[in-house]
């Protein structure tokens, strides 16, 4: 019946396009995050390398290093978080670099080391906790659930334009060569 | 797009500019703590109950020609022999065991002031003060700036073995 497949049609669409708004929201929010942690930490590397050394899980050489790359890591997650081609691999990238940090802030807690969290640099600082565990733990699930829910751009346009020809709509376009 | 290359591409851009920053600015050194932040971040521990432990590329100076105080390279032997504060005594922060010498020049001194590279922050002055605080040894003082600042100033330093050291205990 014509009338019935332009409701199934407008109801497809319309869970479609709330799916794809909320998980926008969520790769917004979450790139808001890491540029809000990467930005002081660029600012006053000396700082977080001091962070970081506190951990005491990297060698002392390689501190300077990951001072610098950590917060530069952080700001190309956030932008590829909000690009759709590459916001899977982003959301994969983030939900293992926020695990590895929940990870370090535990072993110090486990360990009794007292310290400071280093995530917001200085100018939000607060120390670690089971918190700020359970804080970067609960962020890791939201980058898994952009990971896992979230499509490439060609093949959110693909599923699209196929929706209609399952229920006897115009046939399917050819498959978009994902690039 | 591939999600590996997807990954390998966000990857590749980060290490790319990181290291072009690296480059550009160099690896930050971390910010010494001061001794009262010090308690806030690391363990509890003899050092961080002891006051007044950093002491200051200035104050140092100032005590370095004092008797009784004595200046200790945590460096590595190599390092040492490359430059070091004049009349430094060596004692890696890595040794398995203090020299009895050694001891016994640091159990005489009247204070003990530990320097590494402040490049590395001076974590291994921390772990020297605290081994040596758990010695009975009370006055470390670890300097903050490390060598590079002391040599920025052009304060007094050497190059060559440890002249200080007793026979036994010399890199």
């Amino acid at each position: 019946m014509p009338g019935g497949e332009r409701t199934v049609n407008t109801s497809a669409t319309k869970n479609t396009s709330t799916k794809r708004a909320a998980l926008l929201l969520l790769r917004a929010a979450l790139a808001a995050v890491f540029v809000w942690a990467a930005v002081p930490k660029l600012i006053d590397p000396g700082e977080f390398a001091s962070a970081i050394q506190n951990y005491r899980v990297v060698p002392e050489s390689y501190v300077g290093v990951l001072a610098v790359l950590v917060p530069v890591f952080e700001l190309a997650v956030a932008l590829a978080l909000l690009s759709a081609t590459y916001q899977r691999g982003a959301a994969l990238l983030a939900a293992l670099m926020l695990a590895a940090f929940a990870v370090a802030m535990a072993q110090a807690r486990a360990r009794g080391i007292d310290l400071r969290c280093g995530c917001f640099g200085a100018t939000f600082e607060a120390k670690v906790s089971w918190l700020t565990v359970a804080r970067s733990a609960g962020l890791s699930g939201l980058a898994c659930v952009i990971f896992a829910f979230g499509a490439p751009a060609s093949a959110t346009h693909a599923s699209t334009r196929t929706e209609p020809s399952s229920v006897g709509g115009t046939p399917p376009d050819p498959p978009v060569p994902s690039s | 797009m591939r999600l590996p290359v997807q990954v390998l591409t966000i990857c590749t851009a980060s290490l790319a500019v990181g290291l072009s920053l690296l480059a550009i600015r160099g690896g930050p050194r971390p910010t010494p703590a001061p001794g009262a932040e010090v308690g806030v971040c690391s363990a509890p521990s003899a050092i961080e109950k002891a006051a007044n432990q950093w002491i200051s590329l200035d104050e140092a100076h100032g005590l370095w020609s004092t008797p009784g105080v004595v200046f200790v390279d945590c460096r590595g032997p190599a390092d040492f022999d490359t430059g070091h504060i004049a009349s430094a005594i060596s004692l890696p922060s890595n040794s398995a065991e203090i020299p009895e010498g050694l001891f016994a020049i640091l159990a005489h001194a009247q204070t003990i002031v530990a320097y590494c590279n402040a490049s590395s922050g001076c974590a291994s002055s921390l772990r020297l003060a605290e081994r040596l605080h758990g010695l009975g040894l009370r006055d470390v003082r670890i300097l903050t700036g490390g060598l590079p600042g002391w040599l920025e100033r052009s304060f007094p330093a050497e190059s060559g073995p440890c002249r200080q050291c007793p026979a036994e205990s010399a890199p």
